[in-house]
């Protein structure tokens, strides 16, 4: 055993959460090479750790998906990660990350003629027409893949106010869906995180709360709240709904793909635990005691 | 000029794509002019050569023809240059490769600009992934109609031989202003790079309105806007002409700084020089030296020659021109270092008809000797394309060298009274003797870089100069460094 992973092992058990956090980032980069027995300390320190990021790091030392966190009505959103069984989670990020983007170099071409060269034969009557409605999906299909490889890139941290980030986000999501979307949170809010992960993840979780909500009948009832706070160890976003309420499915399986809405290509919720993932966050999923869902995002972006 | 055409460039190494990106965008073949390369280094090449209205840009390129690997880092490194080349041309990013850390780079590159002159800012740089090839198709086409739209706007251009980046610079700023109609006439020699024009542009039922366009190469319309912006609080009332719009962007490789145009009747001071009006010319100057006057100091400076001379042009700039240098070594002079114009050549004065001038060009404005301004406008009449034919053979080049004696140097002038006036504002100016002939060495170093039949002229303004520095050369001064810059 390396001086390194000895250091680490023994940071598992500091009294701040950021020192066991670095201590368990620190054994991700030597999970490969650990030792029954140091396995065994990281599986103690996962028993007893409460910190969600914490435990997801060290889950990832683990190789195992993190396991819905609390009580109640709340679960672990799946991620893509977990598609990947055996594989250290770092590489199968990186790996989810390649073979996304080898994938969409060889067919966004492909699609993107396509679909101008049908729009040239079919000339009036393409809008309508079926291989339109299938060219979209596969137009929808490449976008989720483009978005999943952005999920999966090493972050890039910087500090900036959350709190116009959200704002902006919400205003472009609901200029694309007849649902509106109330920013609720603290003004002036810096945070520390990557933008475009985090963006990821907003964005999904906003799209499928106003996804959920389109279909409810009064004004009222279509409304999408989003809010934002921290705790002392965390930064927290919630993306609150009044829609139908996360799918029962999602408590018992795991991975992406899983969507309850028809047509919907399925990986916007995973795709945003991915990116939240890269930030060493998580995203939670409740349903709500009076109807609807709410989504939490949570992570370690306090400057 | 050809009919006007949208100047495309495709940057794609995949051939089926090219192919099928040129027959969507350009199905009408008259209105466009298309280059395609399939690496890099082709690119780099062509936006040396040549000026576009778009670049279509793939991220996957291969670094030349014979390195057939493509990488995403080779066109990130080349959109950089397209920005740095061409920052005034829309760039369009079509790739299977984009990630939204690139999109969210790319645009935070971007900026934006009125590329058409309709009033609205329309981005830079625009993304899309290779999937998405419709609505980058529909752009491509909308940005060649806009572009068409543009070229239509009514502007004549009697006797100039303008380019298709100068049009559309002087169309955009008339687009702006809700113009329905303009026409332009030259106020300069016409033979530099840079043109000076007057801009007259109508607007229906409301009437015409004149400015003075100034058109250049993008860097140096840039870099006046840029002096100007720090210059103008220095310029007296009065004196200065207001920049009101400046063309930085969609017109290729060129751009416009449009001045204010105080009177309706406007010529440059030169035209009024070559027709021999020296005494129009006088007043000219005269206004121009009470109103520079705030500019002027009392404190001295201590400079070497050497210093002086390569602030208007380098030693390799006459090594290229063939020129020898002499030995400046040694030769200091005290000057009054003082806010200058720097280029007050007579097409950078503007004159109404009371003679009232007005400076305009601030690209070269700094810090030079007093006398500099003065001598600058006093010879420009000997030097300048625009004017020095009119004046030839005066002076002799004997005239030249011992150009200080200005009773003898006058002989032949065909505008004595504009000569001694440029010449008192240079001996109040300066400090005294030495300054004027360092700076008129200076000066007329700088026009022999530019070889042609005034070389041997200028060369003789600046032997006399020279000889007689080098003659009075002082001692050096214990108490006074002559300072490096």
């Amino acid at each position: 055993m390396n001086d390194r992973v000895r250091a680490a092992l023994d940071g598992l058990k500091a009294e701040t959460e950021s020192g066991r956090l670095g201590a368990a980032r620190e054994l991700q980069e030597h999970a490969a090479e650990l030792s029954i027995e140091a396995e065994r300390e990281v599986s103690e320190a996962f028993a007893t750790e409460k910190v969600p990021w914490v435990r997801g790091a060290l889950a990832q030392v683990l190789d195992v998906g993190a396991p819905p966190i609390g009580v109640g009505h709340t679960i672990a959103a799946p991620r893509w990660d977990e598609q990947i069984e055996g594989a250290d989670p770092a590489v199968a990020r990186r790996a989810i990350n390649l073979s996304t983007k080898r994938v969409l170099h060889e067919v966004s071409a492909v699609v993107g003629r396509a679909r101008v060269a049908a729009r040239t034969d079919l000339s009036d009557a393409y809008p309508a027409s079926e291989t339109n409605r299938q060219l979209t999906y596969l137009y929808e299909l490449c976008q989720g893949l483009r978005t999943l490889a952005s999920a999966t890139v090493s972050p890039k941290l910087e500090e900036f106010d959350l709190s116009q980030e959200v704002s902006a986000l919400a205003e472009s999501v609901e200029g694309q869906l007849l649902v509106r979307i109330r920013p609720e949170g603290t003004p002036n809010f810096t945070v520390r995180a990557d933008r475009s992960l985090l963006g990821i993840a907003v964005r999904n979780l906003l799209v499928n709360a106003a996804e959920a909500t389109e279909s409810l009948r009064t004004d009222n009832d279509r409304v999408v709240v989003i809010t934002w706070g921290a705790s002392k160890k965390a930064v927290h976003i919630s993306v609150i709904d009044r829609g139908p309420g996360p799918a029962p499915f999602l408590a018992r399986s795991s991975g992406a793909g899983l969507s309850t809405k028809i047509g919907h290509s399925g990986y916007g919720l995973a795709t945003a635990s991915e990116a939240m993932r890269g930030l060493g966050g998580e995203v939670q999923l409740t349903r709500n005691e009076r109807g609807g869902a709410t989504a939490l995002i949570l992570w370690p972006g306090l400057p | 000029m050809t009919d006007p055409v949208c100047r495309l460039l495709l940057i794609e190494d995949d051939p089926h794509e090219a192919v099928m990106i040129e027959q969507q965008c350009c199905p009408d073949l008259t209105k466009v002019a298309l280059e395609h390369a399939s690496n890099a280094t082709d690119a780099e090449d062509t936006i040396k050569e040549s000026e576009f209205d778009l670049v279509i840009c793939d991220l996957a390129l291969p670094a030349d023809a014979r390195r057939g690997d493509a990488e995403v880092t080779e066109g990130q490194r080349l959109f950089q240059v397209v920005r740095d080349r061409l920052p005034g041309t829309p760039v369009y990013i079509l790739s299977g490769n984009l990630d939204l850390h690139m999109v969210r780079a790319f645009f935070a590159i971007g900026g934006s600009a009125d590329l058409y002159g309709a009033r609205t800012e329309e981005p830079l740089v625009n993304v899309y992934p290779k999937e998405d090839l419709p609505s980058c198709v529909d752009a491509v086409q909308a940005h060649i109609a806009k572009t068409g739209n543009l070229d239509g706007f009514p502007l004549e251009c009697p006797d100039l031989e303008l380019g298709l980046s100068d049009e559309r610079s002087l169309k955009i700023y008339a687009r702006t202003q809700g113009a329905s109609s303009g026409i332009i006439n030259p106020l300069d020699g016409g033979l530099s790079d840079a043109r000076t024009l007057k801009l007259e542009l109508t607007e229906d039922g409301v009437g015409s309105v004149r400015t003075v366009a100034k058109l250049g190469s993008l860097s140096k319309v840039r870099r006046e806007a840029e002096r100007f912006e720090l210059f103008a609080p220095h310029i007296p009332l009065g004196l200065g002409a207001h920049l009101l719009y400046v063309v930085k962007s969609g017109a290729g490789k060129r751009g416009a700084l449009i001045y204010e145009f105080a009177s309706d009747y406007t010529a440059p001071l030169a035209a009024k020089l070559i027709t021999g009006e020296g005494v129009a010319g006088a007043k000219a100057v005269g206004l121009l030296r009470a109103g520079l006057a705030v500019w002027s100091t009392e404190t001295t400076t201590p400079v070497t020659l050497t210093v002086l001379r390569r602030a208007l042009v380098s030693d390799m700039q006459l090594r290229d021109a063939g020129v020898d240098l002499p030995d400046e070594r040694g030769i200091e002079i005290e000057i009054h270092e003082a806010r200058s114009h720097r280029d007050m050549h007579g097409f950078n004065v503007l004159v109404n008809q009371d003679d009232e001038p007005t400076l305009i060009d601030y690209g070269e404005v700094g810090k030079a000797p007093a006398a500099l301004d003065p001598l600058t406008l006093e010879l420009c009449i000997h030097f300048h394309p625009g004017m020095d034919a009119a004046f030839a053979p005066w002076p002799s080049l004997e005239q030249a060298r011992t150009f200080l004696d200005l009773d003898r140097y006058l002989e032949g002038c065909p505008v004595p009274e504009f000569v001694k006036e440029c010449r008192a504002w240079a001996v109040e100016a300066a400090v005294g003797e030495r300054e004027i002939l360092a700076s008129a060495y200076a000066y007329s170093m700088r026009q022999a870089k530019y070889g042609g039949t005034t070389q041997e002229l200028a060369l003789a303004f600046a032997e006399g100069a020279y000889a007689r520095l080098r003659k009075r050369a002082r001692p050096k001064d214990a108490t006074s460094r002559p300072r490096d810059r």
